[in-house]
């Protein structure tokens, strides 16, 4: 009697349980927010019949949503805020589709290009809703100047001696790289299965240097391929360096903003100090948000954004590089932080012009 | 039960020894008490408000022999922590309650015995919010009125004229109950209220 009274009873509070609402509080979704082709040349240069495989990695979004309460007697309020969190892994390239824009030159299976004539094609993949840029394909065919693409930027200010050379050459091609006054001169530049090199060119002397790729065809050496890159090298600095002094106008497709570029005796180093106004989706603007880092001797801007905003902490960074002591380019990525909302960013592109 | 027998015997009795009335003359009341006041919100009151102090009352009434016509403020205050969900954070909550009581007290027989019988107008505000951090999202505040009845019973033996003690045992109910901003009902803002004080009878 008394083992079927507690079976009753746990029945009942079984069917009791079973019947309130549960009120949900977590719920987990994940999404793939963005797909890249790596390794990623701007041009893939190849010859008729030469594969090549190219993979994927892909940015996963987790995004959580929790309902936090606070709950007095008479009173209860609480929100819903979202927690993401991105993960950048390798994705499985045959569960993504895999077109070329053009068939006749080149084909792709499972990111495996098969160059077929020469021409140009555009490979993209696309899987669950991203598409990651495409990559050109530059075909020629055996009895061509073999293909050879250079990494950006074309033009650009250094304060030291040494350049970085990147970029994409066709398979079997001979590449020869060379710079006049630091008496560089390899006619054997190294590249991977892809046709991808990188070279460091040291020793340069002061001024405007102009640095010379060629790819030639291994069989017919006349058959030939030449790039430049343009560099303009002034020492760290040096009065002609300091040219980059002075206030500046940056531009991105939204609004314009301001720095200053200053040379610090202390320390010194050129200091880069601004501030500019990013819109956040969800936030609107927020406004005078404080840039300020320095002008690295490679060349490179490299500043941090911060500022506190309405309860935000707003961090990230701007980057860039100059084209000349009076232009320069780059992009900026910040992000909005707060307690009980999902992290907002936000990214863009900027070019700027010295006044 | 013995003992708490003879401790109402022994009040009636004193009632009769300590009568405070006097005759019909025309009466003001004035006094103060301090006591506990044991709410019936019921729900998590207990567990939220941890921190209840002592709660304060005015009484003032006009009467003639045993009757009085009387009004009653009183102030309850408590704090303590409302309940957080799914987030490290640890709340807050605060209780401001006013009680105004109005009605009749009768001294049957010119004794220090009384009894009250009173309408009731209650004004409660809670306030929650979270500390460690403090989240805006997560604090707010709710007023809300209700009504109702209270009956006490107290003894008021006089020390010297015009002063006497008071010991005085209340319990209030609402008869309206509010609805609040979620839709559901206000619990019961009334409750027993034991109370201790003093009060003046000045005689025409």
């Amino acid at each position: 009697m008394k083992t079927l009274s507690i079976l009753l009873a746990t029945g009942l509070f079984g069917l009791l349980c079973g019947c309130l609402p549960q009120k949900e509080t977590n719920q987990t979704t994940t999404t793939l927010a963005a797909l890249e082709i790596v390794p990623h040349p701007d041009t893939l240069n190849m010859a008729v019949n030469a594969t090549q495989t190219l993979s994927l990695r892909g940015t996963t979004v987790d995004s959580t949503q929790q309902t936090s309460t606070n709950s007095g007697i008479l009173t209860e309020t609480g929100f819903t805020s979202t927690s993401v969190d991105t993960n950048t892994t390798p994705f499985p390239s045959d569960q993504a589709t895999w077109t070329s824009s053009n068939t006749g030159v080149a084909t792709v299976s499972n990111g495996v290009v098969t160059a077929h004539g020469a021409g140009y094609s555009s490979i993209s993949a696309t899987a669950g809703g991203a598409t990651a840029p495409s990559v050109l394909v530059s075909v020629q065919t055996g009895n061509s100047a073999p293909g050879l693409s250079l990494d950006p930027p074309e033009y650009s200010v250094i304060f030291r001696d040494t350049v970085s050379v990147s970029g994409n050459v066709q398979q079997h091609a001979i590449l020869l790289l060379s710079e006049a006054s630091s008496g560089y001169n390899n006619t054997n530049v190294p590249y991977d299965g892809n046709g991808n090199f990188s070279e460091t060119i040291i020793g340069l002397q002061t001024g405007f240097r102009t640095i010379v790729a060629t790819a030639e065809n291994s069989s017919q050496t006349g058959l030939a391929t030449t790039r430049y890159k343009y560099v303009v090298y002034y020492q760290y600095l040096s009065p002609a360096a300091d040219s980059i002094c002075g206030n500046w106008v940056g531009t991105t497709l939204s609004m314009n903003f301001n720095f200053n570029i200053s040379k610090s005796i202390v320390y010194s180093r050129y200091d880069i100090n601004g501030h500019i106004d990013i819109q956040f989706p969800g936030i609107g603007f927020v406004r005078n948000i404080t840039l300020t880092g320095i002008i690295a001797s490679d060349g490179t801007i490299n500043a941090t954004l911060t500022q506190t905003s309405q309860g935000f902490t707003i961090s990230g960074y701007l980057k860039g590089y100059f084209m000349t002591v009076g232009t320069g380019a780059g992009s900026y990525r910040a992000s909005a932080k707060k307690t009980g909302w999902p992290t907002l960013s936000a990214t863009a592109d900027w070019t700027a012009v010295k006044q | 039960m013995k003992k708490n027998l003879f401790i109402i015997l022994l009040c009636f009795a004193s009632s009769e020894i300590f009568a405070q009335s006097s005759g019909n003359a025309f009466t003001i009341l004035l006094g103060g008490a301090v006591g506990k006041f044991n709410i019936d919100a019921g729900g998590n009151f207990n567990t939220i408000y941890t921190d209840r102090k002592l709660s304060y009352t005015a009484v003032a009434g006009l009467g003639t022999g045993s009757l009085f016509v009387i009004g009653k403020y009183r102030t309850f205050e408590a704090s303590g922590q409302s309940l957080v969900s799914n987030i490290a954070a640890t709340g807050s909550a605060q209780w401001k309650q006013t009680i105004l009581l109005t009605g009749l007290r009768f001294g049957p027989g010119n004794s220090a015995f009384y009894l009250d019988a009173l309408y009731v107008f209650n004004h409660a505000q809670e306030t929650i919010g979270t500390v460690n951090p403090a989240i805006d999202v997560l604090a707010a505040s709710q007023k809300v009125d209700d009504n109702g009845y209270a009956f006490a019973v107290g003894l008021s033996p006089k020390i010297a004229d015009p002063l006497a003690i008071n010991f005085e045992a209340e319990y209030s109910v609402m008869a309206r109950k509010a609805t609040l901003a979620d839709g559901n009902t206000v619990p019961n803002l009334g409750g027993l209220y034991l109370s201790a004080g003093i009060s003046f009878y000045f005689h025409n």
